[in-house]
């Protein structure tokens, strides 16, 4: 049933290594209508490293992201995992090659419960893959958020009826669930979330990295950006304007960079424009 | 802050495997709760059953109720495929056009151009399929919405099959085998019953326990969600379609083994029954939820009025009426009910 993702072999392969980046994309860009999203962004990901990307809203983080998760084409640029070149069709081509995301939206099919969609599309099933191991889906759901340390109620309960917080707990423990992900992608993964549950992600987040995982977190608080981070991506009206290691940066450059101005204070971009960052 | 890298930091709730299982003990229980809204519609069921069995003369004769069995038979398949694809969130207007035209070129097959009665079912099943893979190509490649592809598809359908009759109906005859297996009886049942049950049970079956059933949910419950956990909506939706048009025109071939004539205007109106049928066993207009035994209790209940009024000695003609009010009831009753759990669960 697979369908084998399209990447081309650009020469031996390196393997996946600490010095070697796990994902590379060069030049980006999309356009939606008028609005230009991201505007030849270059992005770097290593294994056991967490990458995170900051920029005011509409900047094109989340764009960013979902091409990189094969939700939505780019106009140009390349994406290479490894050492090949790969061209997402849609998100299947990444799930296959071990990208796993949680949007901003998080996803969720809100009449489903809360196991169903932690296995959404990947269903454990028997031996012809046709029917669903409820049981054992059931058993291995409340494991991880065992694991995880997140209090849920009943893995049989409708997604629709949890809170925000809990909603967005589904939303993360689905990457978990999904074993094998080389690649993680989490877009605002504590927007929602309490002191508690923050830092239960955010222990994740280092676990991932840890296992050797490259990890690619968006966020708005800068605090939990420089607690978590390896390398931080500033994002400015679709342009990547700066890249900091964190033990190099701190909150008022990287909060600087993110309002259009450079770390010496000069404006990235005219007056009027600053009116309005990021928008239009 | 500092991170503690290899596990979740400590001297915090962690859901441990006891009081998982005391939630999941308390979820059976809800779950059970959640099966109320069947059940619930069962009872609305039963007691227009009790009416009717108190008013009606002859109504609890076996015969009678075989009969109202028999009538639910081809609404009950037909709206098999209608709830999976409800549940997907599309549509099929052109299900009793399918229905009647199944019947019209089977008739034409064996009538006109001699093909053995089980080869011309071959084929009547395989253009049912067809319509359906077209029905479905059509929405998902277009994305011109089903409610208006198939209601073209219905008119399209309608009319061929009367350019095929030029209005009459066509009679024939099939062979002993063929009206037996389609249309016999075992004992005092009708087989035409037996189909129906294994339809309505492979059906659920399906939709309940296999990955394409979740993958049914998912699509109608959050198309974009499912789009991005890898799930190939467009291929489920043809599926669906697939699925509908080869139930109605199965139906149609069920008819034939008791009727041996293929009229133009079979399956008139069906659609709207069918949809009918679904909408009161509780599945969602707007997709995402329901069940093929709910489902099959509320094609029972049109059968049952219809039946049970005509016995009473009122009007056929108030059998509409009848299922216009059922209607209106059982969505109400399932959106009190829906709002009761969500209450029980907060
Ligand atoms: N599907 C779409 N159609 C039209 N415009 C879009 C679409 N997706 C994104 N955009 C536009 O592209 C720009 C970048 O959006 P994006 O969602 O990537 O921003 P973001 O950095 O994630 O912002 P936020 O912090 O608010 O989440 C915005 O101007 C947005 O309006
Ligand atoms: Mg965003």
């Amino acid at each position: 049933m697979m369908r084998k993702p399209d990447c081309l072999s650009m020469g031996e392969s390196p393997g996946l290594s600490a010095t070697h980046p796990a994902l590379v994309v060069e030049g980006l860009t999309k356009t939606f209508g008028w609005v230009r999203a991201l505007n030849g962004v270059s992005v770097e990901l290593h294994a056991g490293q967490v990458t995170a990307v900051v920029g005011d809203n509409g900047a094109g983080k989340s764009t960013l992201m979902k091409i990189l998760a094969g939700a939505v084409r780019p106009d140009s640029g390349t994406i290479r995992i490894g050492n090949s070149e790969c061209h997402f069709r849609d998100s299947s081509d990444a799930l296959a090659l071990g990208i796993s995301a949680v949007y901003q939206d998080l996803a969720l099919v809100n009449q489903r419960d809360i196991a169903s969609n932690l296995f959404l599309g990947r269903e454990p099933a028997g031996r012809f893959k046709i029917v669903v191991q409820r049981r054992r889906m059931l058993n291995e759901s409340a494991r991880v958020f065992a694991e995880l340390g997140l209090r849920m109620p009943t893995m049989r309960t409708l997604v629709g009826n949890l809170s925000g917080g809990q909603r967005q707990a589904v939303a993360i423990a689905r990457v978990i669930a999904a074993h094998g992900a080389r690649i993680v992608l989490l877009d605002e993964p504590t927007a929602a979330l309490g002191v508690h549950q923050s830092q239960v992600v955010l222990d994740l987040v280092r676990r991932l990295a840890n296992s050797n995982v490259a990890v690619m977190v968006i966020s708005h608080n800068l605090q939990h950006v420089l607690s978590v981070a390896d390398v931080v991506y500033v994002m400015f009206r679709g342009s990547v304007v700066g890249v900091r290691k964190v033990g190099s940066t701190h909150e008022e450059e990287l909060v600087g960079m993110i309002v259009g101005r450079t770390s010496a204070g000069n404006p990235l971009v005219s007056g009027d424009d600053l009116v309005a960052p990021g928008r239009q | 802050m500092t991170h503690v890298p290899g596990g979740a930091a400590d001297n915090r709730p962690v859901g441990d495997a006891s009081t998982q299982a005391v939630l999941e003990r308390q979820a059976s229980s809800l779950h059970i709760l959640w099966r109320t809204r069947e059940a619930l519609l069962l009872a609305v069921g039963i007691a227009l059953f009790a009416a009717f069995a108190l008013t009606a003369p002859h109504f609890l004769d076996l015969g009678n109720l075989l009969s109202i069995a028999r009538g639910t038979v081809v609404v009950a398949i037909i709206s098999v495929g209608m709830t999976y694809l409800i549940i997907a969130g599309e549509l099929d207007l052109s299900v009793g056009a399918n229905f009647g035209l199944a019947t019209i070129v089977l008739g034409t097959l064996v009538q006109n151009y001699n093909l053995g009665d089980f080869q011309a079912m071959t084929v009547v099943l395989f253009l049912g399929a067809l319509i359906g893979l077209i029905n479905g190509l059509g929405v998902t490649l277009t994305g011109i919405p089903s409610l208006i592809w198939t209601l073209a598809a219905m008119f399209v359908l309608q009319s061929v099959s009367l350019l095929i009759t030029g209005g009459y109906p066509i009679l024939f005859s099939v062979s002993k085998a063929y009206a037996f297996i389609f249309g016999g009886r075992l004992g005092m049942v009708n087989i035409q019953i037996v189909w129906a049950i294994g339809i309505v049970v492979g059906g659920a079956w399906m939709l309940a326990g296999t990955r394409f059933g979740y993958h049914v949910y998912a699509t109608g419950g959050n198309a974009e969600a499912a789009e991005r956990a890898g799930i190939n909506i467009g291929r489920i939706k043809v599926f669906c379609f697939i699925l509908t048009g080869l139930l109605s025109s199965f139906a149609g071939v069920l008819l034939t083994g008791s009727v041996h004539s293929g009229n133009p205007t079979n399956g008139m109106g069906y659609e709207l029954t069918v949809i009918a049928a679904v909408v009161i066993g509780g599945t969602n207009l707007f997709g995402g939820s329901g069940s093929i035994a709910g489902t099959a209790v509320g094609a029972a209940m049109l059968s049952l009025i219809g039946d049970g009024l005509v016995l009473d000695g009122i009007s056929i003609f108030a059998q509409d009426l009848v299922t216009g009010i059922i209607i209106i009831v059982a969505v109400f009753m399932d959106i009190q009910l829906r709002q009761r759990i969500l209450r029980f669960v907060k």
